[in-house]
């Protein structure tokens, strides 16, 4: 559409608006003609540039409009708006708006900002419901003014609008702050975000020098927020309820203090889980799903616990509550795609690494409901056509549904178990491991790493299906999506172990090869799952598969990795030293391969030395896997430093790293009785002597603890160890005496 | 369950006993008053509203507006449809592709029954096909359109192709939007007569597998002794 000299005039803005709404081609078009935008641009931000009175107030509105339609699915349109400003010209617009312009005015500025913002923040990332196809190209300018927009000076803007007398600005506020904030950062800002006349309250009772800190008092995040957004739960119009509730469910996220704030019932008057929980319940489907997402949210910052950690009577009956709600509306035959989609995903989000929630959803039958739907909309012939003109929508549900899907089935043998047997997902789940939209894809990897997890499952349904070659067909794709190619390697790990009947085939078609590129490549996650595979690979290997192995690596890289700034890297890499080593040959591998060795020893003092106490107990095993070959002892007798760490580990480690430090010395003291004289020198006999004090007593004392920290030893197998090696070193130590006596 | 077991209710007994249950004529109005809204018919409406003394539950300008949208769609006035409804919720075709596909789809039907075929192509290059390359799944709709063009007013036309130019294709569209209005405003979809009809079909289908009774025509209200099976 080329506008040369147009009249910026209402008859003319409502033409170009009614050509651009919904229609994807003209956005782009429109973008194109930066002058005509800018002009609207510049009508929105300064009054003055149009006619006085109600027909500049008309031609602002639909100024509004056209920028608002813009946002709507137009990466070209948005790549412009940024640069022409559109985003401050809105806030100034609002932030100078006088009470004589009409409210109309006003609720056009604030749902064009608010369609704006969504449009920015979904550029930037992440992506509030499953994974987003591709990364905005325009993603560095997107994220500068999404930063712009959560600005103290800005947000002093738009927040107090959630007061505004017009339900329309109330209800464009909230839904920004529902889809406008997807970082801890943005979040806090808001959270902690109070009207001006309660800040000057709040520094004029502090002494002059105390500089405000909004940490200090971390019980007050969000109360003005989460006060106000309740004013707005309580009225009775229906979008305004939905939009606080997803407003309050996106700021609840981590914020352990609000969430259970708003748990808790003031006085008198209802808590807001238990508003939302009966809201999830009423006639309208969007609000139903406003409101389980509410509760969820709040359910889940309340615990920021373990993944088996005990769910309270009371929370358990709240999850329940929301997962009828959510089985309904995925049950349900005329709820839309988008509705069933976020229901799914909201189950996701509730039950997500938590086994208790996980087995409760199975027993509601959420599993089954979502694996129905799954099932239906899955066809499991290949036919091409069909999956070109499949709508997104559609695509999209079978992402959430899979999602869910893998979440409930992680932890739970005989959830898998129904997943495959009773269910029958695995054709589905095959299948969408070919889908072209990557989200499909990635949900489906999870859904066979979860499954994957379960040794039965390895025997049976991974094999016999097909599912785990399939998915080993995807990890071998040289131009997969970086997050399908995680979830992916994921798999992997688990079926290259041992005890799976795919490891031969596995090694036959390549795997090594493919692990070995992604060690190489730059991206963390894919070297850390790589490791892991190579690490579970060579647990309990034959010495051919271990050469195999060391020979794709290479011994370099392995040094290499050896000092990687990244713990969980070096971890691995230790871990894979330990099962390299684990009899007395290859031990002897492990020492002609990396150069005489002084130079692992070295490192070994130092991994025993890391912050990092899983990097310690791996370098730990090592040690004692190295003190089982005696030609090899002689090399760690003459490693002070190493012997001193492991003096360290035998008192200030935890109980998983002194089990096998003091098997380590046993061994030493045991097989090499001239080794007295390192250990002593060392300290080590002083040390295992003062373990073995008071064990007597401790083992019984309720004073465990204090025990304990007086240097005793309270584990039954590390005294037991400690007493036989103390045994050897006082025996090492009498004979030296006597011969020494002798030679006199 | 062989016919002779099943017990017979006659027609009088059938009458007698939905005449004893107990249904208020607020209810009854109440249910007439939602069907006028939902469906818009806003002068109706207002005058059932005064009659029965009853408050609309919306205003009647949002009854128009929608009224309106439906006429210019049964006229096959698209442009002036879409104009309406961008007036009253600029979001809903933004947020609503097919429901925008839909719209478009109609205004090439109508180019095509007015003969103006130069147009209906352009049309179809310019605006559509886009939709198609955008998404997908409109192809197989936007084929069954272009059909229309190859087979002209050949009597090989077939039926599911035909339909397109019928008035029922026009009201169709006209209920779409109308229903997606009054989801962005939460309102009801479906007027509560309607659910209230199904219901009672239900109703009827599951009594019938224990007893023969007379069923609602529904054609003109009348009870009849119909054959069961």
């Amino acid at each position: 559409m080329t506008v040369t000299t147009t009249q910026v005039d209402v008859p003319a803005l409502k033409a170009i608006k009614n050509s651009v709404i919904g229609n994807r081609t003209a956005k782009s078009a429109l973008a194109k003609n930066e002058s005509l935008l800018a002009r609207l641009i510049d009508c929105i931000r300064d009054p003055s540039h149009t006619p006085d009175g109600s027909s500049g107030a008309h031609v602002r509105v639909e100024a509004a409009h056209i920028i608002a339609s813009l946002s709507y699915g137009s990466p070209d349109a948005l790549r412009t708006l940024l640069r022409l400003d559109a985003l401050p010209a809105l806030l100034y617009a609002i932030s100078i708006f006088p009470p004589s312009d009409p409210p109309t005015l006003k609720a056009a500025l604030t749902r064009s900002l608010r369609a704006l913002a969504a449009a920015i923040a979904d550029a930037v990332g992440p992506s509030q419901w499953g994974l987003s196809p591709t990364v905005s190209d325009i993603r560095p300018e997107a994220k500068v003014a999404l930063d712009y927009l959560f600005q103290p000076e800005v947000l002093d803007v738009y927040i107090p609008l959630l007061l505004d007398p017009s339900p329309a600005v109330n209800v464009a506020i909230a839904q920004l702050l529902s889809v406008a904030v997807r970082n801890p950062d943005h979040r806090g800002r808001v959270l902690e975000w109070c009207p001006p006349v309660e800040r000057t309250r709040e520094a004029k009772g502090k002494r002059g020098w105390e500089r405000r800190d909004p940490t200090a008092s971390p019980t007050r995040r969000g109360v003005w927020i989460a006060r106000t957004l309740t004013t707005l739960l309580l009225r009775k119009d229906v979008k305004l309820q939905e939009a606080a509730l997803s407003a309050l469910a996106n700021l609840v996220r981590d914020c352990e203090s609000l969430a259970r704030r708003l748990a808790r019932a003031p006085p008198g008057t209802e808590s807001v889980l238990s508003l939302a929980l009966e809201l999830s319940k009423s006639r309208n489907i969007d609000l139903q799903l406003a409101a389980s997402y509410c509760a969820t949210s709040i359910l889940r910052a309340c615990s920021q616990t373990v993944y088996d950690s005990p769910v309270s009577a009371n929370d358990q009956t709240h999850a329940i509550t929301i997962m009828h709600v959510l089985n309904r509306i995925i049950d349900s035959e005329t709820a839309s795609n988008q509705a069933r989609t976020k229901a799914c995903f909201i189950l996701y989000q509730l039950v997500c690494d938590h086994s208790v929630l996980c087995q409760l959803a199975f027993e509601r039958n959420s599993l089954a409901k979502v694996a129905a739907l799954i099932n239906a909309i899955t066809p499991t012939e290949k036919a091409p056509e069909s999956e070109e003109d499949e709508p997104e929508s559609v695509s999209r549900l079978r992402e959430a549904a899979l999602t869910a899907v893998a979440a409930i089935a992680l932890f739970d043998t005989d959830i898998r178990t129904a997943v495959t047997d009773e269910l029958r997902l695995i054709p589905a789940i095959q299948a969408s491991l070919a889908n072209r939209y990557v989200g499909v894809r990635y949900a489906a990897c999870q859904c066979a790493r979860a499954l994957s997890r379960a040794v039965s499952a390895l025997r049976t349904n991974i094999v016999d299906t097909g599912l785990g070659l399939a998915v080993f067909q995807l990890f071998l794709k040289q131009d997969e999506d970086r997050r399908v190619m995680h979830a992916a390697s994921a798999v992997i790990c688990n079926i290259v172990t041992n005890f799976s009947p795919l490891r031969t085939a596995l090694l036959e078609q390549g795997v090594i090869p493919r692990l070995v590129q992604l060690l190489r490549s730059s991206d963390v996650e894919l070297k850390l799952n790589a490791l892991w595979a190579f690490k579970n690979l060579l647990y309990k290997a034959m010495p051919e598969l271990k050469r195999e192995v060391i020979g794709a690596i290479g011994w370099s890289e392995i040094s290499n990795l050896l000092l990687d700034p990244d713990s969980r890297l070096q971890e691995q890499v230790f871990h894979i030293l330990r099962h390299i080593a684990d009899g007395v040959e290859d031990v002897e591998l492990l020492f002609s391969e990396m150069a005489g060795g002084e130079a692992l020893l070295d490192n070994l003092a130092d991994a025993m030395d890391s912050e990092n106490e899983d990097v310690v107990l791996q370098a730990v095993f090592v040690l004692a896997n190295i003190a089982n070959s005696p030609t090899h002892q002689l090399s760690i007798l003459s490693h002070p430093r190493i012997l001193k760490r492991l003096r360290d580990c035998l008192v200030d480690a935890k109980v998983q790293i002194r089990r096998p430090a003091v098997s380590c010395v046993l061994e030493l003291a045991r097989q090499n009785p001239r080794s007295y004289r390192e250990l002593h020198e060392a300290g080590i006999d002083t040390t295992l002597r003062h373990m073995l004090e008071h064990t007597s007593h401790v083992a019984t004392s309720p004073t465990l603890r204090f025990g304990r920290q007086m240097g005793a030893e309270d584990d039954m197998e590390v005294q037991d160890k400690a007493r036989q090696a103390l045994h050897w070193l006082e025996q090492a130590q009498l004979t030296r005496e006597m011969l020494a006596e002798t030679d006199l | 369950m062989p016919v002779q077991q099943k017990a017979k209710i006659y027609q009088e007994e059938w009458e007698r006993r939905l005449h004893d249950v107990q249904v208020s004529k607020e209810d009854l109005n109440r249910l007439v008053m939602d069907y006028l809204v939902i469906e818009g018919y806003k002068t109706a409406a207002e005058e059932f509203s005064k009659e029965a003394g009853m408050e609309s539950p919306v205003d009647f300008d949002s009854i128009e507006n929608r009224m309106n949208i439906r006429e210019a769609l049964q006229r096959g006035d698209v442009g002036e449809a879409i104009t309406r409804v961008n007036d009253l919720n600029p979001e809903i075709l933004d947020t609503n592709p097919s429901l925008y596909f839909r719209l478009q789809q109609q205004k090439l039907i109508e180019y095509i029954r007015q003969g103006k075929i130069a147009e209906a192509l352009q049309f179809a290059q310019e605006e559509l096909a886009p939709r198609g390359e955008e998404s997908p799944e409109f192809l197989s709709e936007l084929e069954r359109t272009m059909a229309l063009l190859a087979f002209e007013s050949s009597p090989m036309m077939p039926a599911s192709v035909s339909e397109l130019l019928s008035p029922a294709q026009r009201m169709k569209t006209a209920a779409e939007v109308n229903a997606a209005i009054l989801e962005s405003f939460s309102q009801g979809k479906e007027a509560k007569l309607v659910g209230l009809l199904r219901l009672l079909c239900w109703g009827e289908a599951m009594l019938e597998e224990r007893a023969d009774l007379p069923k609602l025509d529904l054609s003109d209200g009348t009870f009849g002794e119909r054959m069961s099976g």
